[in-house]
């Protein structure tokens, strides 16, 4: 698993952001931090905020990471690691949604860090998608809101990818969506049954689906981009093809549809036995939404489901989704001629499940 | 706690030595400790770090700043693998382009190369007269204060990690010495003083102040140049 966050020593005593660099002629900016020397341990860097030693890692692996460096903790964090398409910015870990499976729950704190992320997208390397994620960000709406409307007037190459629940859009906020700026967000909102009671099961909150049909309205009005995510749990899996016709019937204007399957961390680990769902001895499910979706035009996809899981003829709406510093391969799957392409496992998914699991390719 | 190599390109300013050889021999006395040439190559780069010339024409210029072939081409080693609280669910699908360690340089000699001595440039250094003796026979690193050796456990990881931060400080520390800014010991510690240091240092030397120790003051004071 590729490192998020490494040890650090550093001479400030407030958190702040810095590129590094190892070449210094690469450093174009003030809050570029050039390497000192480097040893076993770990590499030392320079900048504006002083000095900086880290270990654990080559600088070489760190050439052009924006690190959010934090005193208190002694750690720096990769906010967005130059080589990697999976950068996520934390930016609350309060929640008021309680999801059953919820693979990293919420706790009541939030540490206010909008500035420091505002600071770090703007030293993004070019062209990438930045993804937003909690807790729930739109708790903290203004400042999501004014974060994605000053980066994105300065960086028009920059896209972001917000995870929301969507319980916190108003009317009031029509005008403001509608922004230029706010073409080049991509909202990912959870919807998980047709049922409103199994939804609000699911999530832990009442009132949370009609909710979330109301933010619908808001956001169909200001014309954003939505990428509907559907995690599969024993709960729901019956409701499957159900929500295909929602979702292709009523909710023509999202831009795609994810169906997820179950990640083995937060409340999901204890509650495996109880939620998850072995697609692939029972796909019909799953496979009556997907040619539902299909046919009515909308776009689909599977994630975190390994390919030779998946009957071939629905192998291409399988892409390699797991973000690239939590996955893995099992043993067995060495032999696999299609491991570029597949998801592989979450980092924590227990490799005698996957074992016996997978049929390499 | 030994530097595998510092960036001393102020040397290159200097216009001791040809940039490709002295690259070359760093890598390679870097990566083939067993060498007894390269070994002492070595063991001269890292104790003697310092140079307090003053000439001012020696400041590095910009012609002289890319040196990243002094990096090791280790590629990337991770002995830590904790990770933060980002959230885990699956990101955005983007098409699955995976992180990959950036391979090395074609510049870069394998580690494994055979090292060559070396000859021409061992002379200058020995023969140095680039600042006071006292400073250039300073220890580099912390060996004489450093009594007992660091215990087991989490505690002395820390430990190690500071010490090497603030081997650095040192370096600083003794640099503002030399240049009539500091006055405190030589502890390691970015406190008060030699915050204070570091600004008057700064403004003198019309640098951007700080208090902090930025690469200018590094430069400036020859201790990692870019
Ligand atoms: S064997 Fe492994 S790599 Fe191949 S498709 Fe299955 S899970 Fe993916």
């Amino acid at each position: 698993m590729i490192p998020l966050s490494v040890p650090a020593v550093s001479e400030a005593t407030m958190p702040y952001v810095a590129r590094l660099r190892v070449d210094p002629a690469a450093a174009t900016d003030e809050a570029d931090a050039v390497l000192v020397v480097e040893d076993e341990e770990g590499p030392s860097f320079s900048g504006l905020h002083g000095l900086l030693t880290l270990e654990g890692v080559c600088a070489d692996a760190l050439e052009g990471d924006v690190m959010l460096v934090q005193p208190d903790t002694g750690r720096a964090e990769r906010l967005l690691r130059h080589g990697s398409s999976h950068n996520t910015l934390l930016v609350t870990e309060r929640c008021d949604q309680l999801c059953v499976m919820c693979s990293q729950p919420p706790r009541k704190t939030h540490v206010d860090r909008f500035a420091l992320f505002e600071q770090a997208c703007l030293l993004a390397r070019p062209n990438i998608v930045i993804g937003i994620t909690g807790g729930e960000p739109t708790l903290y709406k203004d400042d999501l809101f004014g974060l994605i409307e000053r980066v994105g007037t300065v960086r028009p190459d920059i896209e972001f990818h917000v995870l929301t629940n969507a319980q916190h859009f108003e009317a009031s906020d029509v005008d403001r969506l509608r922004q230029d700026v706010f073409r080049r967000v991509s909202w990912g909102i959870p919807l998980y049954s047709n049922e409103p009671a199994r939804h609000d099961e699911i999530v832990g909150k009442t009132g949370a689906f009609d909710r979330l049909q109301r933010s619908f309205h808001v956001l169909l009005l200001a014309g954003a981009r939505i990428e509907l995510r559907t995690v599969l749990i024993q709960d729901n899996i019956d409701h499957l093809p159900r929500l295909a016709r929602l979702v292709a019937s009523r909710l023509r204007f999202i831009e795609s549809w994810s169906i997820m399957q179950l990640e083995k961390t937060g409340f999901a680990r204890n509650r495996w036995a109880g939620l998850f769902v072995d697609h692939k001895v029972g796909f019909e499910p799953v496979a009556a939404a997907l040619d539902y979706a299909l046919l009515h035009g909308k776009a689909v996809h599977l994630f975190n489901f390994p390919r030779c899981t998946v009957p071939a003829q629905y192998r291409a709406l399988a892409p390699a989704s797991i973000s690239d510093w939590k996955r893995k391969f099992a043993p067995a799957c060495a032999t696999c001629r299609e491991q570029d392409q597949c998801c592989g496992f979450f980092e924590w998914h227990p490799d005698e499940h996957a074992n016996a699991w997978i049929s390499p390719l | 706690m030994i530097p595998k190599k510092f960036l001393v390109s102020s040397l290159l300013a200097a216009g001791f030595f040809k940039p490709q050889t002295i690259q070359a021999q760093l890598i390679q006395a870097a990566s083939t400790p067993i060498d007894e040439g390269a070994r002492l190559f070595q063991i001269f780069t890292q104790d003697h770090p310092l140079f307090f010339a003053d000439h001012r024409s020696h400041r590095s210029h910009s012609s002289h700043r890319s040196h990243s072939s002094h990096r090791s081409g280790s590629g990337g080693h991770y002995s830590h693998t904790s990770h933060t609280s980002h959230r885990s669910s699956t990101g955005g699908y983007s098409g699955g382009s995976f992180y990959q360690a950036p391979a090395p340089r074609p510049s870069e000699p394998s580690p494994s190369s055979t090292p060559t001595p070396p000859e021409d440039t061992a002379a200058p250094f020995s023969t140095s007269t680039l600042g006071p003796r006292s400073l250039l026979e300073m220890p580099s690193s912390a060996a004489p204060d450093r009594a007992t050796p660091p215990q087991l456990g989490p505690g002395a990881a820390i430990q190690a990690r500071a010490e090497r931060f603030r081997a650095i400080v040192r370096r600083v520390q003794i640099g503002l010495t030399g240049q009539g800014e500091y006055r405190g010991i030589i502890d390691g510690d970015v406190g008060p003083a030699t915050r204070a240091a570091l600004r008057r240092f700064q403004t003198s030397h019309g640098l951007t102040v700080t208090g902090t120790i930025t690469p200018q003051v590094l430069d400036a004071l020859r201790i990692a140049s870019n």
